[in-house]
């Protein structure tokens, strides 16, 4: 391959890569769940798709060949761990595969405004979210962290990411009506 | 409405699943493609969430290179990109700081250095105290008890949670989210964020799980706890067996006696709802709605009905209004068109009349009357472009604002329609022309920042 291949093949992989990986992200987040992890795994996937590129046949949708080289290495991932993880079934994993791969590319932006509606939050809700996402805590010890009942953090993540979820969804749907 | 699924996506992105929990939530993903969608949906924002809030103090930094010169992660991703940077994620951890809203407070000038009040007295209505104190709207409290002889008041405590009290009661401001209810009844909405918010009676403790309940106590302190939306957690004093009550559901806890089930009822807070709704008063055709109440398509004959759409809330983005200042308009050349800004806060009402029955022939029936808000009004939106454009803003149940023959007829003759605004911007007169099957949507923009008072310590 000439170096001008090379250069070619990396910009195809680059924006094929950068697309693909919210989807692929969210993916393993949703399979693995402790962010570190999910951290580690991601960097493993995006050096394999670099790697691998040579056997992407460009016929197929790059975001489900790139999902398939997400679940080898989330594969690796769980064989290299010794204690026992609470993850979902292989066929659930194959079912959330192909949803995550088929997610519209508008579903996907929309989330763009996330950061918008975050500016939003505030009091409580907002220190919940930033001891959720920020630090990392899980309910217990943010129920621990604040003083309130672990129902009560759960019940109140649940309808913070209700909120924001609708918060998107809301911007997403002016802003396409202003276009 | 209790949302099963909902919960157990929830519980299993927080890893607070039981195993028996996860192996429901599994065979409900495998069911249908469609199943399998939704979950996708939450984890891509759950994922998002992570990559947006887990770099967001390096964001706000400046030492951090942005992705750009690293192969294979372009700039352009912003911070999904981010936590691919080892070292950037353990600045992150390094610098998160969590500060508490009294401190934050203070930043902002917005208080005085000396321990702040957490409660507003948001309206006063009809009620009595008991004692000769003197109370008005927009004064702050801190802890204290509340004696009131009769009528209603209604609080707002800074964490957003709103508290309808009826008299004769007793209520104790223990702290921000912590109260008594020693007599009386009261009513409670519980915004996002505010969850675990409790009401402590001498039978039962209440722990609100979002969003609205209901507590009567009667005369030997027995509780009646009834949850008109969303879930709370009640409890036998010092018991560790909580119960949880879902919408719909209601309980009577009696001194020693457990908890018991007993039939959902709302007729006992009938008399707090105008006021836990911030309506002042209604004469005519109207007829008022609880929040909680699902009545979007509700046809009457003889009613318009008012619906508060949601609670209080911040506008997110700029609201056009059809009419903006006091008078009377019967023409839609005299409306006065605004926007309002984002930033107000505000509460939304909708009036709603559709008739139940088509009338014979040119019929034309005339439904009037008034309602006052006891806050002004910033804006009414009465045509169908405004009504389309706010469909869904503040309530997730649209009010059939797709359909135009529900504007107002705003054109002078016989089968007009006519709206007023009264010079104190607090009461909106609707006089109503409906011939035949004609149905009307009007939505009324209330302010709901409060008047700030000295605080009361």
């Amino acid at each position: 391959m000439t170096d001008r291949n090379l250069d070619e093949s990396m910009r195809q992989v680059t924006r094929l890569w950068t697309l693909a990986q919210p989807k692929v992200s969210a993916f393993v987040t949703s399979v693995v769940r402790d962010f570190r992890d999910r951290d580690d795994l991601m960097q493993d996937i995006a050096v394999a798709v670099f790697e691998s590129f040579d056997g992407y046949d460009p016929e197929r949708p790059f975001p489900q060949w790139a999902m398939g080289v997400a679940r080898n290495q989330f594969k690796a991932y769980l064989r290299k761990r010794q204690k026992h993880l609470n993850v979902f079934e292989p066929e659930t994993i194959e079912v959330l595969e192909q949803a995550f791969a088929d997610l519209p590319a508008e579903e996907v932006r929309e989330l763009d405004f996330l950061r918008e509606c975050l500016r939003k939050l505030d009091g409580r809700a907002r220190q919940i979210c930033e001891l959720r996402y920020q630090d990392g805590l899980k309910p217990a010890a943010i129920s621990e962290a604040i003083e309130m009942a672990g129902t009560a953090v759960r019940k109140s993540l649940q309808r913070i990411r209700e909120q924001l979820r609708e918060c998107v969804e809301r911007k997403a749907a002016s802003e396409g009506a202003g276009q | 409405m209790s949302d099963r699924i909902g919960e157990l996506i929830s519980g299993y992105l927080d890893e607070s699943l039981s195993t028996e929990e996860q192996g429901e939530l599994e065979e409900w993903i495998r069911e249908s493609p469609e199943n399998a969608r939704r979950f996708a949906r939450a984890g891509m924002l759950h994922d998002r969430l992570q990559n947006e809030l887990g770099m967001a103090d390096v964001l706000e930094g400046d030492g951090v290179d942005d992705g750009a010169g690293i192969v294979g992660f372009p700039a352009r991703q912003g911070a999904r990109m981010k936590w691919m940077i080892p070292l950037a994620a353990a600045i992150a951890i390094l610098l998160v700081v969590f500060r508490d809203p009294e401190a934050r407070k203070q930043d902002l000038g917005e208080g005085p250095s000396m321990k702040a009040g957490f409660v507003t007295l948001a309206h006063l209505g009809d009620a009595e105290f008991v004692g000769d104190e003197a109370f008005s709207a927009g004064q702050r409290w801190l802890a204290e008890v509340m004696e009131l002889k009769s009528g209603t008041v209604r609080l707002q405590f800074d964490s957003g949670v709103e508290i309808t009290l009826q008299g004769p009661a007793r209520y104790e401001l223990v702290s921000a989210d912590r109260t008594r209810l020693v007599s009386g009844l009261l009513t409670a909405h519980v915004p996002p964020g505010a969850e675990g918010f409790k009401v402590d009676t001498p039978t039962a403790e209440v722990t609100d799980l979002g969003t609205a309940f209901g507590v009567e106590l009667d005369e030997e302190g027995n509780s009646r706890v009834t949850v008109f939306e969303g879930e709370v957690e009640v409890a036998e004093p010092g018991s560790d067996a909580p119960q949880v009550l879902k919408e719909g559901q209601a309980v009577r806890m009696r001194r020693g006696q457990g908890i018991e089930t007993v039939s959902f009822d709302e007729r006992p807070f009938e008399k707090v709802w105008p006021v836990f709704s911030g309506i002042e008063s209604s004469s005519g055709a109207f007829q008022l709605v609880p929040p909680w109440r699902r009545l979007r398509f509700s046809s009457s004959d003889d009613f318009v009905f008012v619906r508060p759409e949601g609670y209080i809330g911040e506008l997110t983005s700029p609201l056009r209004v059809n009419l903006s200042e006091p008078g009377e308009y019967r023409l839609e050349e005299q409306l006065t068109p605004t926007s309002l800004p984002a930033g107000q806060e505000i509460r939304s009402y909708v009036l709603h009349y559709q008739p139940e029955q088509a009338r014979e022939g040119l019929a034309v029936k005339r439904m009037v009357g008034d309602i006052t808000f006891d806050r002004p009004v910033l804006g009414v939106i009465v045509l169908h472009e405004e009504l389309m454009a706010s469909a869904g803003r503040f309530s997730r149940f649209p009010a059939g604002e797709d359909q135009e023959r529900r504007e107002l007829n705003l054109n002078g003759r016989l089968v007009g329609d006519m709206v007023r605004l009264s010079p104190d911007r607090r009461t909106v007169h609707l006089d109503l022309a409906s011939p035949r099957l004609s149905s009307d949507l009007v939505r009324v923009i209330v302010d709901a920042g409060l008047p700030k008072l000295p605080d009361v310590l």
